[in-house]
């Protein structure tokens, strides 16, 4: 007994420390500290870039206030919400391109996700053409996201209590069959149970009156991230190592690709496909035999279903791009393929305008 | 009432202090009303599916006893039975059945719809039926006196820490617990705490946590794994079964030890062993010792045991080839107990296979070491085992079949098709698991056995290490595996 009591003040002491500090979290991670989240906003701080679909209804108010002007869909990752080294009056390209075409009376509309993979942006897109009157989808499609294939950033809640789908597809079922995302609620296996109830006020009681119990989500992830750290430097991984094709998400992916792409022509709504800039001043972080049959296939199947193909891979040079903080135990700075400085943003606003502008794509 | 939650450590408390504040007779009332508040917690209007289950076998095991014609003995036991299963087969095996047979209809060219019944699985009936079943056969067969009192009887057929997911307890074993004297032991509480502490960890800091790897796997379509893919998969999934399963038995014998209860153990590190015999001696031991007596020897016409330990015994003079039809037919019973799915019938049937097949080879290595002898049978057992769980957790019988035959396909090792952490996971989860079996079977005795101290400090970190763990990852996000059987 007495054993079990040391173990217990043991326990509290080491809780006591452990819950003491605010650590980061994993999107802090991911972004490293060089790279700062921003979204473009309306004027009057209207809503005209979101990332999660909740928000969707705000934003739709907001474009009704505007007068239901013809839309202009931007689907990204976090390319879209994130400015490398970001200075003061630094914008994302979604602000430039809002602001650009505020005076044709069409909305630059965006929505961005981290590693989104293209299931979850036909979700997306498919929900966003039923409330909106899209002219043109914009869709930049990463190699690196192909690799995911979950359902999430709780769409699966979202879409299943807000949508009636007539259409039957796989990605559509996986959907409805997603119950993956279920155990980020604390006391999913308790749902509709009597259980639950009791759970749910002792859990808020405790959160109320306990900071070791409130933080206990944060230790959760600070642990996660130690791991993830630890597996890092163990295995010498790094952003510039190799990410391999990985035949089930990768498949899936091209097949809501094409659900998006034929979804596009049976509203007629014109698609610009592109291949997203990355850095080009060290080795890419992929096969890269599988990234130009990744960037070939993407090309066939936009030419097949009449969509603008670009690919934007060199556009950007070196300079404005930037590093993140390390993903391993060290303190190093690494490479960071995906997010780079303003002026990245600008240069692709510029091109995405000159191609939107020099062709049919919005007549 | 979920084990992984804030309500049951609260429960388990109250009723732990009342039990040892109570006399005798208050102590059963208080063990009958928690355990049906236990149930309660998860569907209130299942408690009378339960006790009507429970009320069947008291009274039909009294009015065994009270006749001395075997014919009305049969009958009541008939009765008995046919209640039982009867209530299993409704709500596990209905909608199986008549979804089987419209498929026969159909493909038979007729155009008639057979109405389907697909009903809310009450929880833990595989498990509580069974054990109401042994208590009236054990009766009929005279190892037990009928217990006349219907709270002592309900409280050995709905004791809460088992009352869902087994162990599956004889009534021999467990009703003279109740009726002891006991006076409260420090002990009680300590070992009780321990084997919570590490039934919590097992289930929500292993079990949990491998559950969306697992999940991810297998929602692939088999098409798109290769066979590394399939091995790497059957062994995540033969640990977060291993893990969440054994978690609920440690709370569960934990549990009950609080209240000075001894259950038999349930597991003991199956996936050390050295032969798939052996593994059956050591994973849900008392299931299998459940269908060696009720179903497996009976069906062979042997003797029979009263007690819920062994596992599933071979009978060693028995010579093969002689009734192999009972092997099968017990195998392909018990996969059916999982589930109402042909996949877990496969998985039945696979067992028995190996089973039969490590009979036919008995003694091909006599000729080596022991030790060498072990070593292969474990590079040979676990793999094989593993495998064993690819139809048990396969979406269903056509993705096994593929998933299966890629493991045979040379061509399919040549490339992976899941997430490089999944491949990680799983070797560190091999790793967790022997050592955690060296540290458990060998240098904890030692360490404990070497001089006082030791025994302190190993324990002490041991008990701080689990309860920040514990504190840390403690959150009803999963039910247990089990709980779906």
């Amino acid at each position: 007994m007495y054993r079990l009591l040391i173990a217990l003040i043991i326990s509290l002491v080491v809780l006591s420390f452990l819950t003491k500090d605010q650590n980061q979290n994993f999107d802090e991670l991911a972004f490293g500290i060089e790279t700062t989240g921003s979204n473009a906003k309306g004027e009057n701080n209207d809503l005209i870039h979101i990332e999660k679909l909740n928000d969707f209804e705000e934003l739709y108010t907001d474009w009704i206030n505007r007068g239901e002007n013809d839309i202009i869909l931007l689907l990204g990752n976090s390319q879209y919400h994130t400015i490398n080294q970001m200075k003061k009056g630094d914008v994302v390209l979604s602000q430039i391109l809002y602001d650009y075409y505020k005076k044709d009376d069409i909305d630059f509309i965006t929505n961005s996700l981290p590693n989104v993979n293209l299931q979850e942006q036909y979700l997306i897109f498919e929900y966003f053409s039923r409330r909106l009157p899209i002219k043109l989808l914009i869709l930049p499609v990463f190699m690196d996201d192909t690799r995911e294939d979950d359902i999430r950033f709780g769409l699966p809640e979202y879409l299943k209590k807000n949508v009636n789908y007539s259409q039957n597809n796989s990605v559509i079922h996986k959907l409805f069959s997603t119950e993956i995302q279920q155990t980020q609620d604390d006391i999913a296996g308790l749902k509709e149970t009597f259980q639950e109830k009791v759970e749910y006020s002792i859990n808020q009681y405790l959160n109320k009156h306990s900071q070791k119990w409130s933080r206990r989500g944060s230790l959760r992830s600070e642990l996660f991230i130690k791991l993830y750290r630890f597996r890092n430097s163990l295995f010498g991984i790094t952003p510039s190592s190799k990410r391999k094709k990985i035949t089930g998400p990768y498949k899936n992916n091209i097949y809501a690709y094409k659900l998006i792409l034929g979804h596009c022509q049976s509203l007629g709504i014109n698609a610009l496909i592109y291949i997203p800039p990355i850095r080009n001043d060290v080795e890419i972080p992929y096969d890269k035999k599988e990234y130009i049959d990744f960037k070939n296939e993407i090309k066939n199947i936009a030419k097949m279903n009449d969509a603008y193909f670009l690919d934007f891979e060199n556009i950007i040079p070196q300079e404005y791009w930037g590093s993140k903080a390390s993903t391993a135990i060290d303190n190093d700075l690494e490479t960071d393929f995906m997010h780079f400085q303003f002026k990245g943003h600008k240069i692709l606003a510029d091109t995405l305008l000159m191609h939107i502008n020099s062709d049919i794509l919005l007549r | 009432m979920i084990f992984n939650s804030v309500t049951y450590l609260l429960f388990l408390l109250i009723v732990t202090i009342l039990y040892w504040s109570f006399n005798i007779k208050a102590r059963l009332y208080l063990v009958f009303f928690a355990s049906l508040l236990f149930y309660a917690f998860w569907k209130i209007e299942f408690v009378s599916l339960m006790l009507i289950s429970a009320i069947n076998d008291y009274w039909m095991s009294i009015l065994i006893t009270e006749t001395d014609s075997i014919k009305k003995k049969k009958m009541f036991l008939s009765i008995s039975l046919f209640v039982n299963l009867g209530l299993l087969f409704v709500f596990k095996y209905l909608f199986f059945f008549t979804d089987n047979i419209q498929s026969i209809v159909e493909l038979t060219g007729f155009d008639i719809n057979i109405p389907l019944f697909n009903l809310i699985l009450p929880l833990g009936i595989s498990f509580y039926t069974f054990q109401t079943i042994s208590y009236t056969v054990d009766v009929y067969r005279g190892f037990i006196k009928p217990q006349k009192d219907f709270i002592t009887y309900g409280c050995y057929v709905m004791f809460f820490p088992q009352l869902v997911a087994g162990p599956i307890l004889r009534a021999g074993e467990v009703i003279h617990q109740f009726l002891e004297k006991k006076q409260f032991q420090s002990n009680y509480i300590v070992y009780g705490i321990e084997r919570i502490l590490y039934g919590l960890f097992l289930k929500t800091v292993l079990a949990d946590n491998i559950a969306p790897f697992v999940d991810r796997g297998f929602m692939t379509s088999a098409s798109y794994l290769s066979a590394l893919d399939v091995w790497t998969l059957a062994f995540l999934f033969g640990f977060q079964i291993y893990f969440d399963f054994s978690a609920y038995s440690h709370i569960a014998i934990g549990s009950a030890k609080l209240m000075g209860i001894n259950f038999p153990e349930n597991f003991n590190f199956p996936y050390s062993a050295t032969s798939f015999k052996e593994f059956w001696k050591r994973w849900h031991i008392s299931l299998s010792s459940w269908i060696r007596d009720y179903l497996y020897l009976p069906l062979k016409g042997a003797k029979v045991e009263d007690r819920s330990t062994g596992g599933l015994q071979i009978e060693k003079n028995k010579k093969i080839g002689k009734n192999n039809s009972a092997l099968f037919i017990t195998w392909a019973i018990m996969g059916l107990w999982h589930g109402a799915n042909w996949t877990f019938v496969v998985w039945g049937l696979y067992h028995s296979i190996l089973i039969y097949l490590e009979r036919f080879f008995n003694g091909w290595n006599k000729f080596l070491f022991n030790s060498h002898r072990k070593f292969i049978g474990l590079i040979i057992t676990l793999p094989l085992v593993m495998l064993g769980w690819i139809p048990f957790r396969a979406k269903n019988v056509d993705e096994t079949i593929k998933m299966l035959l890629k493991i045979i396909d040379y061509r399919e090792y040549g490339y992976l098709g899941l997430r490089e952490n999944t491949y990680l996971i799983t070797l560190l989860m091999l790793i967790i698991f022997f050592v955690g079996y060296l540290y458990k079977q060998h240098l904890k005795p030692w360490l404990i056995h070497s001089n006082s101290l030791t025994k302190y400090i190993t324990s002490t970190i041991e008990y701080a290490f689990l309860i920040i763990f514990v504190f840390i990852f403690l959150r009803p996000i999963n039910q247990f595996i089990y709980f779906q059987f």
